[in-house]
């Protein structure tokens, strides 16, 4: 089984026959719409939110149609059971991973470029050769490096060897492999890193994979870096900490809180009404503060989320036939995506 | 000291100039206009570098390679000379707007030329003081060039908006009549001309003929395998190179990448500056890599699928021997091959089927994105269209059928051109009986004063064979903890 294949059947196995192929496509390729981000949460796959982020639609096709072909897939849209056992070292692999794009894939990506301009800056100064070419062209981050030098002073090299020992620590804990590959990607004074299809080629693993479990080992040492505060992993977080809102949704919001109803949102903003309720399910999401109850009655959402946890099911339909008849679908995926208090369910509570 | 030696001195770290750039930097220094054909590799760039650092205000270098604009920045990045940045289409909109912010304060401005042929931009330019414009690459202004880029065309006219700075032109190969548009072209009044031989001496030159792709696999394999290298494998598609790089990877004992546009940035980094650490023994690549890359110790370039002319295949060639050192060269030469120097040919030329709908899209867009409309509309590549969009721009008045006619009669010359210069290539592919070294001379007005040992094929010159013994494979890989261990502190911790 291949890497992609696995991260596709992992992800028809989440979503559990109750949303369509493109539900799974636009979750492993990190499609930031209101819909798709409402379904990495509901269906607890933040650690597949944006997985696959090279995947186009066309070869998500034709890999689907063929698992279809060989029966992997079952006509419902789950795998297979007889393919469970090839899948369990898979989901293993994303279980330890410590991937979540979700939360953190713009942010792994900044992180990332300053960690490794931080470490070959470092290790030049450190090894007294002045001149190099940094790996990191990103104006942003040069720029951060040299603020971060020029605070530290004197004391760079002692920052410079506690980043050390952070790092050993935190790549200790993860898998040989994540730990090998992160370490192999960066550049130092002396040693230059390798490509990803170099240590795929290394490693004996496929490059979609390494790129995965790269990500993994950077979100894994965001995590970390978040709750230790006198770290210098810390020092190299982004301490904007902006709510993770599509462009658009952020803008209903800021309607929103001018008092705009949501019609008057979608008449403002020319956009259609469901649109509109897109975001307001993203908002609800997303946005602890933000309350439901004026657009669907405390006890209704309730009913909602009972209903939903006794059928164990987020299928829209289902539950919509389960409800009284003035539940509206929108009233449905706006008590979900607030969720919190379902009952009964052991591992698939909503966050 | 004198000025210029300190100035080489703080910038640079060098104490003296090499014989040949001295009486360049002298020139340019004191503002007079200088024509300099010099092989690649040679230093070039110092020479306008220095003098533009010394000078008060704004030095303009017109650089038609992205490439090579980053490699020139880079290098002096990592010599902390600040007063230098960039210009071209591919940066985003915040980064231009903090380039001409801060032109003030600039010494050196890289910029391609379809940049500096935007208005605003020339009114800009206009605001500050540019004392010179360097124009690299140069023969891509003469239509008698290989590369014949019509941006390159609005350079003239810049320079007399921007109140006539002194102008230098630089190219590794200019033919006679090629020099002649370059000084015409450029507006360039009495240049002082510094004209060097395309010759180069230390690298030899081979020929092998095949008569199969499956020979000529098997020849790069064998030839690869008693060269240690480093050297370059030139192919013409990204294709070719993944296929040659796996080839080798299986059936050398080489460290092999390949390099191509269809890699990411950072693999294209990584990969450039492994080959200049030298963790890297071969890389196969298209021909946009070695622009400007500044590695000396080259040991062969080994053409896989030959090149559209002498000129291109002298610049390829240029990126070995640069440390002086013996190289070679060697084309695998096939005779089915010449398809593929022809389809690029004609890709580059705007469709003559074509002119007339082209003519309807150019009248339906506007100016500026005329030539983004003609890629993105009927598929042509970059070059026909930006040969189209110049002669409409140039000829706004002309009635339709005027400009089509005339226009079919330049698309023409330009083929014609071409496929002379190709035949060229060619005939010098074929010959088994002149010194190859004479007749590339030749195609340059230049004759052979010297005869090197080795020479080429036909003087019985033969590529070195030099055995390495056991394979360099690279070793059995350092556990993470070690790896990260080296990266921080170096191979011993000389500072615990």
């Amino acid at each position: 089984m291949l890497f992609q294949e696995a991260m596709i059947l992992i992800a028809l196995k989440r979503l559990r026959g109750e949303r369509t192929d493109a539900s799974a496509y636009h979750l492993l390729s990190g499609k930031r719409s209101s819909q798709t981000i409402t379904d990495a949460k509901w269906f607890q796959s933040k650690d597949l939110f944006g997985a696959l982020p090279k995947l186009d639609k066309l070869q998500f096709e034709r890999i689907t149609a063929s698992l279809y072909h060989r029966g992997w897939i079952e006509p419902g849209g789950v795998p297979a059971e007889s393919i469970s056992a090839s899948m369990r070292p898979w989901e293993k692999l994303v279980e330890e991973a410590g991937f979540d794009g979700w939360a953190y894939r713009d942010t792994g990506h900044q992180f990332w470029k300053r960690i490794a301009l931080l470490i070959q800056t470092l290790s030049h100064l450190y090894q007294r050769k002045k001149q190099f070419v940094p790996i990191i062209q990103d104006h942003a981050s040069q720029q951060w490096v040299k603020q971060k030098l020029s605070s530290w002073g004197e004391g760079k090299y002692t920052a410079m060897k506690k980043l050390y020992e952070e790092m050993a620590d935190c790549l200790r804990d993860m898998t040989e492999l994540q730990a090998f590959i992160f370490v192999y990607k960066l550049t130092g004074a002396e040693i230059l890193g390798k490509t990803t299809e170099q240590i795929s080629r290394l490693q004996h693993r496929e490059q979609e994979e390494v790129d995965y479990l790269l990500q993994g080992s950077i979100h894994t040492l965001i995590k970390n870096a978040e709750n230790q505060p006198e770290t210098v992993l810390h020092e190299c977080l982004d301490t904007g900490g902006t709510p993770e809102l599509t462009v658009t949704a952020q803008k209903t919001l800021d309607f929103i809180n001018k008092g705009f109803t949501l019609e008057a949102v979608a008449r403002s903003r020319g956009l259609k009404v469901s649109t509109i309720e897109d975001h307001f399910v993203e908002i609800a999401g997303e946005i602890k503060e933000f309350s439901i109850d004026q657009l669907v009655p405390p006890k209704q959402q309730e009913a909602i989320r009972q209903a939903a946890a006794s059928l164990d099911t987020f299928k829209l339909k289902t539950l919509k036939e389960q409800l009284d008849a003035d539940t509206t679908y929108f009233a449905i995926r706006l008590a979900l995506a607030k969720g919190g208090q379902k009952s009964g369910q052991k591992n698939r509570s909503i966050e | 000291m004198d000025k210029k030696t300190e100035a080489l001195n703080k910038y640079f770290g060098f104490s003296s100039l090499r014989a040949y750039q001295e009486p360049i930097v002298d020139k340019l220094l004191e503002g007079t206009d200088t024509l300099a054909v010099l092989p690649t590799g040679s230093g070039k760039s110092i020479c306008f570098q220095l003098p533009a650092l010394m000078k008060n205000g704004l030095t303009l270098i017109v650089s038609p390679l992205l490439s090579l604009m980053d490699n020139q920045l880079q290098e002096l990045r990592a010599k902390h000379i600040k007063a230098a940045a960039a210009y071209n289409s591919f940066m985003s909109p915040e980064e231009k707007s903090r380039v001409l912010r801060r032109l003030s304060s600039l010494k050196l401005l890289y910029i391609s030329p379809e940049a500096l042929s935007l208005p605003f931009i020339v009114e800009r330019l206009k605001e500050v003081n540019v004392v010179m414009m360097v124009v690299d690459e140069a023969h891509c202004i003469s239509q008698w060039g290989h590369e014949f880029r019509t941006d390159y065309l609005k350079i003239g006219p810049v320079r007399e908006a921007v109140g006539n700075p002194c102008m230098a032109a630089f190219t590794a190969t200019a033919t006679p009549e090629v020099q002649l548009d370059i000084k015409k072209q450029l507006r360039m009044e009495e240049p002082a001309e510094y004209i060097h031989s395309v010759d180069r001496v230390n690298i030899a030159l081979f020929v092998q003929r095949c008569t199969s792709e499956r020979e000529k696999k098997k020849e790069l394999v064998r030839i690869i395998q008693n060269a240690p290298g480093p050297g370059l494998v030139y192919v013409t598609s990204r294709k070719k190179c993944e296929e040659l790089k796996k080839l080798l990877q299986e059936e050398s004992a080489h460290q092999v990448e390949a390099y191509h546009g269809g890699l990411d940035n950072e693999a294209r980094l990584m990969i450039q500056q492994q080959f200049l650490h030298g963790d890297l023994d071969v890389v196969v690549c298209t021909n946009s890599f070695g622009m400007g890359l500044n590695k000396a110790d080259v040991e062969f370039v080994l053409h896989y699928h030959f090149p559209k002319d002498a000129e291109s295949y002298i610049q390829e060639i240029g990126r070995a021997g640069r440390d002086g050192r013996q190289a070679w060269a060697t084309v695998l030469y096939l005779e089915e091959d010449i398809i593929i120097p022809q389809m690029l040919m004609e890709s580059e030329l705007p469709p003559v089927d074509e002119l007339d709908a082209a003519w309807e899209t150019a009248a339906s867009s506007r100016q500026e994105e005329t030539t983004a409309d003609l890629i993105n509309k009927l598929g042509w590549t970059e070059t026909a269209a930006r040969f189209l969009a110049f002669y409409l721009e140039k000829h706004p008045r002309k009635r339709k059928s005027e400009l089509l006619e005339d226009l079919e009669e330049k698309v023409q010359q330009r083929r014609f051109e071409k496929e002379k210069k190709l035949k060229v290539m060619v005939q010098w592919l074929e010959n088994s009986n002149t010194c190859r070294r004479r007749l590339l001379l030749q195609v340059f007005g230049e004759a052979l004063m010297k005869r090197p040992d080795p020479c080429c094929d036909i003087c019985g010159s033969t590529i070195p064979v030099r055995k390495q013994p056991g394979n360099e494979k690279e070793k059995v890989t350092a556990p993470w903890e070690m790896r990260l261990q080296e990266l921080f502190f170096g191979k011993e911790r000389e500072h615990e």
